[in-house]
């Protein structure tokens, strides 16, 4: 593979005695769209604000293409970034505002190049009509494509995208994704965008970087983190439902959950690290726990906590002894509130309960 | 517990109608959401049944009995802010139990009460903080403690959970769910938020310009809505709506080249004998990516096709207008050079009126 | 490795305090002024309170006497008499102007026409200097001819001699002062009603809250903190109070309507016992540093509870 984009490491960095960043490694590989996906307070902005020279920090290193840019002003590294919220300037107008990186003593470019590129890139966001107006004139979803525009007017090495749609509503979001996606395949540009929503980073990245407590929890494809989850933190972070967690112990070469009716296999799992005397937790994604009648034969009992209807499918939280889990179901299968019903778990994965690192080296199978 | 009835409700502001001469009767125990576009009358509406906005016209009635001239206070019902209600300079403690002070309950009855909810709510590490202390979500969670302390008859939430973030949000949602159904108290809950309303109704009130649209379940809604706007307010992405010219023996899709005949496409007979001039509403989960040698295939074009998980994403055009659509079936590596459409999921509305057209009304 | 993570430091530590230097530089105008004008003159103060002299005779030199100003003021019952006077007027006017204050202010919060031109015709006593108040009210009380005993005749009561007895001298500087300050707490008072948003009121309402639970319970302590500043800034001023005395009553009958500040400025400027004037002078002044430290520390605590 040639050389990553960005590459972090060991970032730390604290505010007062709050740790955002506990030696942080990522890599982002050129011409991808990489997703940091994380909670609000994992470290995302810190990353981003790192990435792009804006954060002081206490240690680690940042490369840019190769070159370590950690104590290059943020002028000099020739990254875009994007916040959450708006960083318009009030005084300007549209236009002086998508052109105001074209005019600044780094990135200067000649007023008849500076005109064709703002024109081009409006157009792209569809913002053209919107040129000579002010600022406070437009709309919040006008003012985002007004701040994508202002980052996508120069061709930076890479863009940072710190939650850019996340002030934005449900449809005007659906749009913009599919802008920015068109926009890489057109410019294969280099982007790290950070998110808290699932959807959209799965909707938008080649690739996640699973992120939180400071740390890159797991990297990879949705399919490679849905083959084999690093830890229960990703396993919370990822899915709609995200991963259900189950009470666990190991007995006769078979995994239990208490009150389950259910052996798994413990040859199923691959190697199992050490699990005497701990708490074991037995993690499976919604698709892979199937739900049924009650007392249906060697299944585990449960009873449904609440139902959300979404139209097309329905989701339900179950509930049982062992532990509770989400699921969509699909909407022939009808369920109420505090119906008894029988779940039956088809694989999962084995995780210690107290730190969350995933112990079994596969994820094991039922009979 | 009560039941709520709206008679002839008019709410006039200076001349502008908010609330239209609405009908409608909650039933006792009911979840009932109000939806609708902002400004379409649903938040007055709710405002009116809790007694801070008055009736121009018409009654609200509790249990049959008439409660216009009743004050807030008066009339047994709880309420949930969109925004900021917690009262800033009490404690988490005191602002759950401020509706028992305010009413002179005794102390130990105060006192069980408080730990029936803070159970319930699992607020107990928050008693002793300041609301500003709390994350926006917190918030919106002690304003439900406070609501349901009293055991209200009605319980009346005005998007309550519009101001909190995304992951807070759903969590709330499936929480407020289960919480109606095991209290079993009569909720009207108002949003703006198609998949909230779908989510926690047992009815939907779908508003729009001070009247009602349609009422119905949630299914009913969203399979059989009554106009273009029902159709297009609920479902995301939103409902195509195309236009239909009628040619000899069938429905031709816009000015493409694809007809949708009877016979091949499943489309009922009245609508190819109807006179009026119709116009195709179909959800993008109802539009199929096909290979272009399929015999149900659409020759229209598809581009922009991406996957979301199992679900491809994609668009199609006719004429000049790009469509949406979502193919949900799990085979992401099916051929996507034509498209389906799946007729049950087929509506036809009058392309004047807006309406929806049945092969019964045709 | 480790050097260029040292010069690193060093860098790094350059910037920072080239920083404060560019704060500092940003700071001065402000610190010499505060310097020259409070610094230098509340040391000098303090200076002259140990001393025995007096700005008429500056020939007669200064005589260093210790604490002796102190335990002379302390020992005087006269001066005691001043603190007890000052208290009681304190306590009337302050008292008098909080009450009126809340209760027009919350009358007032409303939107009603002609709120505007109501706003500034109360602002117009505050506009006046005290001395024009003390005047203005000294006609008004004057015994033979003054309005306020012509009312009183026309309602049948008999003429009160307002400035010549103790008492109703109290009163009637309480009364010329709450006519010129109550306006201000209504102003900020109606300021920190309006403040409380709607829906508070309406969850109140709700939540079953009657009126005056609602005034109590929610008016009240959700206005508090800017009510407490009002209360203190009319405490240290009303504490302070000299001009109003000096155009209302000169301090008579006697020297029994005599404030503190008065008899600094008394033992100053007319006796010309400059050290002794001092001395007097630093005690005012701790008490409303007292009382200012108060206001400040609140100041402090509402910051960080909203």
């Amino acid at each position: 593979m040639s050389v990553p984009m960005l590459k972090l490491e060991g970032l730390k960095k604290s505010y007062g005695a709050k740790r955002a960043l506990r030696g942080l490694d990522l890599e982002v590989p050129d011409n991808e769209i990489m997703a940091l996906l994380g909670p609000t307070g994992a470290g995302k902005s810190s990353t981003l604000l790192s990435a792009a020279g804006l954060l002081s920090l206490e240690a680690g290193k940042v490369f840019l293409a190769g070159r370590d840019v950690t104590d290059i002003d943020p002028s000099g590294r020739d990254v875009s970034i994007v916040f959450e919220g708006f960083n318009l300037l009030p005084v300007l107008d549209v236009k002086d505002n998508i052109a105001f990186a074209l005019r600044s003593p780094t990135y200067r470019e000649d007023e008849a190049e500076i005109k064709v590129r703002v024109g081009r890139t409006a157009e792209l966001l569809r913002i053209s009509h919107l040129l000579d107006r002010d600022v406070d004139t437009l709309s919040g979803g006008e003012r985002q494509r007004v701040a994508i525009a202002r980052a996508l007017v120069r061709r930076p090495k890479m863009f940072l995208l710190d939650e850019p749609l996340s002030a934005l509503d449900l449809k005007l979001r659906e749009g913009l994704r599919a802008e920015l996606r068109q926009i890489h395949r057109q410019h294969r540009s280099t982007m790290l965008y950070a998110t808290h929503d699932y959807h959209g980073a799965i909707a938008i990245a080649d690739r996640l970087a699973i992120i939180e407590g400071g740390v890159v929890q797991q990297t990879g494809t949705i399919d490679d983190i849905i083959a084999l989850p690093a830890n229960m933190r990703v396993g919370k972070l990822i899915g709609s439902p995200s991963m259900a967690f189950f009470e666990a112990s190991i007995s006769d070469g078979s995994v239990l959950i208490p009150g389950g009716k259910q052996r798994l296999p413990i040859g199923t799992f691959g190697v199992v690290g050490p699990a005497a005397g701990r708490k074991v937790l037995l993690g499976a994604w919604p698709e892979d726990i199937e739900v049924g009648p009650a007392g249906a034969a060697g299944a585990n009992d449960g009873s449904v906590y609440a139902v959300d209807n979404r139209g097309f499918e329905r989701a339900v939280q179950i509930n049982s002894t062992a532990g509770s889990f989400r699921k969509v179901v699909p909407s022939e299968l009808v369920f109420k509130q505090g119906d008894a019903c029988s779940f039956r778990i088809t694989s999962g994965f084995l995780f210690d309960g107290e730190n969350g690192s995933r112990i079994s080296h596969l994820g094991g199978k039922a009979r | 517990m009560a039941e709520i009835e709206l008679k002839n409700l008019t709410i006039d502001f200076a001349g502008f109608k908010a609330v239209d001469n609405v009908n409608l009767t909650v039933r006792n125990g009911e979840f009932v959401v109000y939806l609708g576009p902002s400004g379409c009358g649903k938040t007055t509406t709710l405002r009116c049944i809790a007694g801070l906005v008055k009736a121009t016209s018409g009654d609200v009635l509790f249990d049959g009995r008439r409660v216009n001239d009743m004050s807030a206070s008066e009339r047994n019902i709880a309420m949930v802010f969109q925004f900021v209600s917690l009262y800033p300079h009490l404690k988490i403690r005191e602002n759950i139990v401020f509706p028992l002070k305010a009413r002179g309950v005794p102390r130990a009855e105060i006192a069980r009460k408080l730990d029936w909810v803070v159970g319930i709510f699992d607020l107990g590490a928050d008693l002793d903080r300041y609301p500003a202390s709390l994350p926006p979500g917190a918030r919106q969670k002690v304003a439900l403690a406070r609501a349901v302390i009293r055991e209200p008859a009605v319980l009346l939430l005005d998007e309550p959970l519009s101001a909190i973030d995304e992951q807070f949000r759903e969590e709330m949602r499936w929480e407020l769910g289960h919480l109606q159904r095991e209290l079993g108290v009569t909720t009207v809950y108002v949003t703006h938020d198609q998949r909230e309303a779908m989510s926690l109704a047992d009815r939907i009130v779908l508003m729009s310009d001070g009247r009602i649209v349609q009422v119905g379940d949630p299914d009913r809604i969203f399979l059989e809505p009554e106009n273009v706007f029902a159709g297009q307010f609920i479902g995301s992405p939103s409902m195509n709506l195309i236009d239909l010219v009628p040619v000899d023996g069938g429905l031709r899709l816009g000015d493409s080249a694809v007809t949708l005949t009877p016979a091949k496409n499943r489309i009922p007979q009245w609508a190819v004998a109807s006179r009026r001039k119709l116009k195709l509403g179909v959800r993008p989960l109802n539009v199929h990516l096909v290979g272009p040698g399929d015999p149900i295939a659409f020759p229209l074009a598809v581009d922009d096709v991406f996957s979301v998980g199992r679900d491809r994403f994609f668009n199609f055009s006719i004429g000049g207008n790009a469509y949406q659509g979502v193919d949900k079936r799990p085979n992401r590596t099916a051929p996507a050079e034509a498209v389906h459409f799946v007729p049950e999921g087929l509506l036809f509305f009058d392309a004047e009126t807006g309406r929806r057209v049945t092969g019964d009304a045709a | 490795m480790s050097t260029v993570s040292h010069e690193q430091r060093q860098a790094e530590l350059k910037k920072r305090s080239s920083g404060r230097l560019m704060i500092f530089g940003f700071l001065s105008p402000t610190l010499a002024i505060l310097i020259f004008m409070v610094a230098y003159p509340i040391f000098s103060l303090i200076y002259y309170s140990f001393f025995n002299f007096s700005a008429l005779r500056p020939a007669a030199g200064m005589k260093p006497v210790g604490l002796k100003n102190y335990t002379f003021l302390l020992s005087d019952p006269e001066l005691w008499d001043r603190f007890v006077f000052t208290g009681k007027f304190v306590f009337i006017c302050v008292a008098m102007q909080m009450l009126i204050g809340i209760f027009v202010g919350y009358q007032l919060q409303k939107n009603f026409r002609g709120r505007d031109v109501v706003f500034t015709l109360l602002m117009m006593p505050m506009m006046l200097s005290p001395v024009v108040v003390g005047f203005l009210w000294r006609y008004m009380l004057n015994s033979e001819w003054g309005v306020i005993n012509y009312l009183l005749t026309v309602v049948g009561l008999s003429k009160v001699d307002w400035l010549g007895q103790t008492t109703p001298a109290l009163w009637a500087a309480a009364i010329a002062d709450t006519w010129m300050w109550a306006p201000f707490i209504i102003l900020l008072a109606t300021a920190a009603f309006r403040g409380i948003p709607e829906t508070i009121y309406e969850a109140a309402e709700v939540d079953g809250a009657s009126p005056a639970y609602k005034f109590f319970r929610i008016t009240l302590p959700m206005s508090a903190p800017v009510l407490f500043i009002a209360l203190i800034l009319r405490l240290i001023d009303s504490f302070k109070q000299y001009d109003l005395f000096f155009a209302l009553t000169g301090g008579g009958p006697g020297s029994s309507t005599e404030t503190v500040s008065f008899a600094v400025a008394k033992t100053a400027f007319s006796y010309f016992y400059t050290g002794e004037a001092s001395a007097l002078a630093v005690m005012l002044l701790f008490i409303i540093i007292g009382l200012s430290m108060i206001l400040v520390r609140h100041l402090g605590k509402m910051g960080e509870k909203y």
